[in-house]
């Protein structure tokens, strides 16, 4: 658990000012400590991709949320892809060589 | 893929050379603006940055060679001191060493999952439903905040710990809550209570609590794992003889038989008399060091006894100690 303070002095070049904003408009979900918000580590490092997006790739503020929204739905993506494969993996051998042989199918019918 | 990339890059991606000149990774002339350069590594981090390149383990390696370089660039003295060939571009990286996406491939306990993309899965078939509908309604809101988490302190003694026990304890909020110890905590182990902490924001879920146990030492018993030490005075007759005694356990005092003949700190196993069995794991033993205790005194009837006894059954116990007597 990070302070608001403490994350502010990590992050190169960021205000509490911008901070706060970036949490009203829904970037970042710190939780709610007794004493104002507090941040994870996942929390710093949404943050500093924030500034990276704005500062260094100039996105604009509309495009923020966009951005964060895809992202997060790729990891999502991801670790539901992988917790699938681990299932296939938990498969015999026989089952796990029908399904690679079905995704190879599939494929190909694509290319077509 | 490679269609993202500047054509004098391609050296790069076939791994033969990787240029360490800023001017070549970043593909501007040696006389490039300040301008050319920030628009050239705009262009390039755009396309390389690890976050925007969830698992592409190459992209971060040549992000981290764009970012040196372009700090190196930017900087009007280093780039001088470069241009006059008196530092490369080693050491220029960012600082930032963990990136958005090594903390966003947690899975659902972090608080920016989303399976958004799975809404339509779910009315596909009833196999999909059951594979991804179940976690859609877990990850859905996206103004959800997660409480914060709390710690506490939970001073217990040795026994308690040992045989597991339930606690109730007051939060600085006043509520109470019920903590159950499992049989086998040890001094230093922390319980999580999932939940427990501090409210989460509109439908967030609770923070967890967290709860470190400090075991306080028993004047008898000691722990090791699942397994309980004692040491067991025993008198010399008990030793010579055997004899059946009583021994405390954790569950309870207990009879058992020493052998005969029982040497000084000869171990004798209680089968079960241990830490009690919990899921997945066995029940303990009860290991009893028997340490053979003198009379106070020695009288008379022993000294003579003992002294007619070695004359006729002396016996050797050093026979590997006699290198290093002698």
């Amino acid at each position: 658990m990070i302070s608001e303070a403490d994350t502010v002095n990590r992050i190169q070049d960021l205000t509490t000012r911008s901070l706060r904003l970036w949490v009203k408009l829904g970037w970042v979900f710190p939780s709610l400590g007794p004493h104002g918000y507090v941040f994870e580590e996942i929390d710093i490092a949404r943050i500093e991709l924030i500034r990276q997006l704005k500062r260094d790739f100039a996105v604009s503020n509309d495009m923020v949320p966009i951005v964060l929204s895809l992202l997060d739905q790729i990891h999502g993506l991801r670790h539901e892809l992988s917790s699938l494969a681990r299932a296939v993996e938990a498969q015999h051998q026989d089952i796990q060589q029908d399904i690679i042989a079905m995704l190879n199918d599939n494929l190909d019918c694509n290319k077509e | 893929m490679q269609a993202l990339w500047p054509s004098h890059h391609q050296r790069m991606q076939t791994g033969e050379t990787v240029s360490d000149n800023p001017y070549e990774i970043l593909g501007v002339k040696s006389g490039a603006s300040d301008k050319e350069i920030k628009s050239a590594y705009r262009k390039l981090a755009k396309n390389l940055h690890p976050d925007l390149n969830p698992g592409n383990k190459e992209a971060e390696q040549r992000f981290k060679a764009v970012s040196a370089a372009y700090n190196l660039l930017k900087d009007k003295k280093q780039r001088a001191r470069f241009d006059n060939g008196e530092i490369d571009a080693s050491g220029m990286e960012n600082p930032q060493n963990t990136y958005y996406r090594s903390h966003a491939d947690g899975g659902p306990d972090q608080q920016y999952y989303s399976t958004s993309g799975f809404s339509d899965f779910a009315s596909e078939s009833d196999l999909f439903a059951d594979l991804f509908g179940r976690r859609h309604a877990r990850g859905q809101s996206s103004t959800r905040r997660r409480g914060a988490d709390v710690q506490y302190q939970l001073k217990m003694d040795f026994l308690d710990a040992a045989c597991g026990a339930k606690r109730r304890v007051v939060m600085p909020d006043g509520k109470t809550l019920d903590i159950s110890v499992p049989a086998g905590t040890v001094d230093g182990q922390t319980l999580r209570l999932k939940g427990k902490g501090l409210p989460g924001f509109e439908d967030g879920l609770s923070g967890d609590a967290y709860v470190k146990v400090e075991v306080g030492p028993h004047t008898n018993f000691r722990s090791r794992g699942r397994d309980i030490l004692l040491a067991l005075p025993i008198t010399l007759d008990e030793a010579v003889l055997g004899g059946k005694v009583s021994v405390n356990t954790i569950h309870g005092t207990v009879m058992i038989s020493t052998p005969a003949g029982a040497s000084n700190g000869q171990v004798l196993r209680l089968k079960g008399k241990g830490v009690a069995a919990v899921k997945g794991e066995k029940p303990g033993d009860q290991l009893v060091s028997l340490q053979v205790v003198m009379p106070k005194t020695i009288d008379d009837d022993l000294h003579d006894f003992m002294k007619s006894w070695r004359d006729k059954h002396a016996y050797s116990v050093r026979k590997t100690h006699e290198g290093a007597t002698s």
